[in-house]
C-alpha cells in the first residue's frame, strides 16, 4: 500500500534544505528537514504508546507549523489522525473523543483540555503534551489503512467522523499534484483548518510536490488586506480556499497595492460562487487561471470544472462543478428512485470510486443509509442536487434536504439562492423554510449587501422575472454577515435560530 | 476632539447598523472582543476610517487592538494623522 505521506517523506531527503512551511505568525519558518525531525519525534512519543497499527490519535491543536508536523508524525507511526476544531464548543469535542473512542490526544503543553478524565500527560515534549485518552483499547473497529478521520455536521447535529483510507486520500492528492502542476517552486496559501478537507490538498498534495506552504491562522485569513501583502510578500503562486473568504479580496484587499502577479492558480470549493463576486475577483487576479472543485467530506473532490480564461464567455449563472474526476464515477439517482450511470437529465448526485471514504466511524447504520448500490458498485448519495447542462457537464442545484413543498409545489431552496446571487449589490444568500405545525408557513431570505438594505419590493421584482411565483420569499432581512460554520460555509443551525 | 467618536458613532450606528441602542455606545464599549461588530463590519469600518480620515492601514493594523472602542479607534486614528504629517 501507498501511503499519504510518501511524497512528504521523499522531500525531506530530496530537499531538505527546502521551505516547507512559512508561518508568518509565529515568526518561523520550517524546512523539509526540520519538519521531518519534529515529526519524526512526534512518532517516537506515539511509538512508545504502543497502540495497535491504525489506531486513532486525536490532534487538540491550533494552526501551526507544529500540528503540521503532527499530522506527519501521527501517519509516520502508522496510526490514524483525528483533527479537532480547538475554537468548537468544549462539549462537541468530548461527544467527538468519545464516540470516536480515540487512544491517544496531542495537545499543547499550556492547553488545559477541559474534557479528559485522565489529566496527567503521558509525555511532554517540544511545547507538546501526550495522553493516554480513557477510552478501553482497542476501540472501534477501524478499516484496514485509516489515515485520518474528519468529523462533519450531519442534518441532524450529531456530528459523523468520515473515515478516509491512505488510498482514498491519494486517489485525490496525485490527481491533484499533477492536474496543478504542483512544484518546489510553488508557494501555496494553506487557509483551511485542519478539521476542514480542503486542508488535505495544501498538506499533502502541497508538500509532496516539496511547495512551501504559508499557513496562515483563521484571524488572519479574515483580514484581506494582510492575505493581500501575504500573497505579494511570499510569491504565493496557488490558493485553495471558499468563495465566502476570496470573495472579499476584490474590495477591501487592496490588490492594487501588491503585486500578486505570480499568482498562477486560485481553486475553489465549498459552496457556490456567485458571479458578479467572481467576475471582480478575476479582475484583481487577472493573471491567475481559476478552478472549480466539487466535493463533500466523504467524498473528497471528486468534480472539477476549469473556468475559461476571463473575458471569453459572459456566464451570468454559477460555473459548472464540472466532470468527475478520473478515479471517480459519478451517477444521477432520478426522482422515480432510478439511477442514471449516464450522465444526463437532473437528481441526485452519487459518486462511486478510489477517493469514496470507508464509512462513518462507529455509525454502521448511518453509513448503510449514506450509501447506494448499483451495478455491482457501492455509490455515495451526496444529498446535492445536480442536473447536466448541454455540454454534458454537472451544474450544482442546491441541498437535496433543502427541498421544501408549500402549497402543494416543490421548491429547492437552493434555487432562490442562485437566483439572489445574480443580484449586484448582493454579496451572499441565504434561504430558509419557517415551518408552522410541520408544514412551510414562510420563505425566508437571509442576504449580506454592503451598500445597505434594500427594498423588499426591488427584491422581490428581481426575483419574480428568474423563479417562479410560487417561489418568492416571503420576508428578507439584511445582514452585516451571514453567520458561517467553522469550515466557512453558511451555518445554516445558526440561521434557523433567526427565525 | 470629541468630533471624531461623534463621526464614529454616527457611522456605526446608522451606517454598520451596530446590534446598539445609542445610549449603550460608550466611549469604551468593547466592539470586537464583545462580538458586538463581525469581521465584515471591522473591514467596512476600516474603509470608512480611511477615507474620512484621510488615514491608511498597513495590513497589521487591521486588529481588534486598533478597532476595539471608541476611545482605541480615535487614538489610533489620532496617531495616525500625526505621523502622516511628521513623515
Amino acid at each position: 500500500m501507498q501511503r499519504l505521506h510518501k511524497g512528504i517523506l521523499h522531500q525531506a531527503v530530496t530537499n531538505s534544505e527546502g521551505v516547507a512551511i512559512y508561518f508568518p505568525f509565529g515568526k518561523s519558518n520550517l524546512t523539509y528537514g526540520q519538519l521531518h525531525s519534529q515529526a519524526h519525534k512526534i512518532s517516537l512519543a506515539l511509538q512508545d504508546l504502543s497502540l495497535p497499527k491504525g489506531s486513532l490519535v486525536v490532534l487538540y491543536l491550533d494552526k501551526s507549523p507544529e500540528a503540521i508536523a503532527a499530522v506527519v508524525g501521527v501517519l509516520m507511526a502508522e496510526l490514524a489522525y483525528l483533527p479537532l476544531d480547538v475554537d468548537a464548543p468544549d462539549s462537541r469535542n468530548q461527544f467527538i473523543i468519545e464516540q470516536s473512542q480515540a487512544q491517544a490526544v496531542l495537545a499543547r503543553e499550556e492547553t488545559e483540555p477541559p474534557f479528559f478524565t485522565q489529566t496527567l500527560p503521558f509525555n511532554k515534549f517540544d511545547g507538546l503534551a501526550l495522553y493516554r485518552s480513557s477510552a478501553k483499547a482497542p476501540g472501534l473497529k477501524l478499516p484496514e489503512g485509516l489515515a485520518y478521520v474528519l468529523y462533519t455536521s450531519g442534518s441532524t447535529g450529531v456530528p459523523k467522523g468520515v473515515m478516509v483510507t491512505h488510498t482514498a486520500a491519494l486517489a485525490f492528492v496525485d490527481w491533484a499534484r499533477a492536474t496543478f502542476a504542483l512544484k518546489p517552486e510553488d508557494t501555496l496559501t494553506s487557509i483551511a483548518p485542519l478539521h476542514f478537507d480542503l486542508s488535505i490538498f495544501d498538506i499533502f498534495a502541497g508538500l509532496s510536490a516539496g511547495c512551501s506552504l504559508l499557513l496562515l491562522t483563521p484571524s488572519e485569513s479574515k483580514n484581506p488586506l494582510l492575505v493581500s501583502s501575504y500573497i505579494a510578500e511570499y510569491g504565493v503562486t496557488t490558493i485553495y480556499a471558499t468563495p465566502t473568504l476570496l470573495q472579499l479580496m476584490p474590495r477591501f484587499g487592496k490588490a492594487g497595492r501588491y503585486d500578486h502577479s505570480q499568482l498562477r492558480q486560485v481553486l475553489f470549493a465549498g459552496e457556490v460562487f456567485p458571479i458578479p463576486a467572481l467576475r471582480a475577483l478575476q479582475e484583481i487576479w487577472h493573471t491567475a487561471k481559476f478552478y472549480n472543485l466539487y466535493g463533500p467530506t466523504e467524498t473528497n473532490v471528486c468534480t472539477w470544472h476549469p473556468l475559461p480564461p476571463k473575458g471569453t464567455d459572459d456566464r451570468k449563472t454559477p460555473y459548472p462543478i464540472g466532470q468527475p474526476c478520473p478515479y471517480d464515477r459519478c451517477a444521477i439517482l432520478k426522482e422515480d428512485g432510478d439511477i442514471s450511470s449516464e450522465l444526463k437529465g437532473s437528481g441526485e448526485l452519487l459518486v462511486s470510486g478510489a477517493s469514496v471514504m470507508t464509512g462513518y466511524l462507529g455509525m454502521p447504520e448511518q453509513t448503510r443509509q449514506a450509501m447506494a448500490e448499483h451495478e455491482g458498485r457501492v455509490w455515495y448519495k451526496t444529498g446535492d442536487l445536480v442536473a447536466v447542462d448541454s455540454n454534458g457537464d454537472l451544474l450544482y442545484r442546491g441541498r437535496r434536504g433543502r427541498m421544501i413543498k408549500r402549497r402543494g409545489y416543490r421548491i429547492e431552496l437552493g434555487e432562490i439562492e442562485a437566483a439572489l446571487h445574480q443580484y449586484k449589490a448582493i454579496t451572499q444568500a441565504a434561504c430558509l423554510a419557517k415551518e408552522k405545525e410541520q408544514s412551510v408557513s414562510a420563505i425566508w431570505v437571509f442576504y449580506v449587501a454592503p451598500e445597505g438594505p434594500l427594498p423588499h419590493t426591488l427584491l422581490t421584482e428581481f426575483l419574480s422575472e428568474r423563479i417562479p411565483e410560487y417561489m418568492l420569499p416571503d420576508r428578507f432581512v439584511h445582514l452585516p454577515e451571514i453567520p458561517q460554520t467553522s469550515s466557512q460555509k453558511i451555518d445554516y443551525q445558526a440561521l434557523k435560530q433567526m427565525l | 476632539m470629541a468630533q471624531i467618536k461623534d463621526q464614529l458613532r454616527e457611522y456605526l450606528l446608522n451606517e454598520l447598523n451596530l446590534p446598539l441602542q445609542p445610549e449603550e455606545l460608550q466611549d469604551d464599549t468593547l466592539l470586537v472582543s464583545d462580538r458586538i461588530m463581525d469581521s465584515i463590519s471591522s473591514l467596512m469600518l476600516v474603509e470608512y476610517l480611511e477615507k474620512t480620515f484621510n488615514i491608511s492601514f498597513e495590513p497589521h493594523e487591521v486588529t481588534a487592538e486598533n478597532l476595539d472602542s471608541l476611545n482605541i479607534i480615535e487614538a489610533f486614528v489620532n496617531q495616525k494623522q500625526v505621523s502622516a504629517k511628521a513623515a
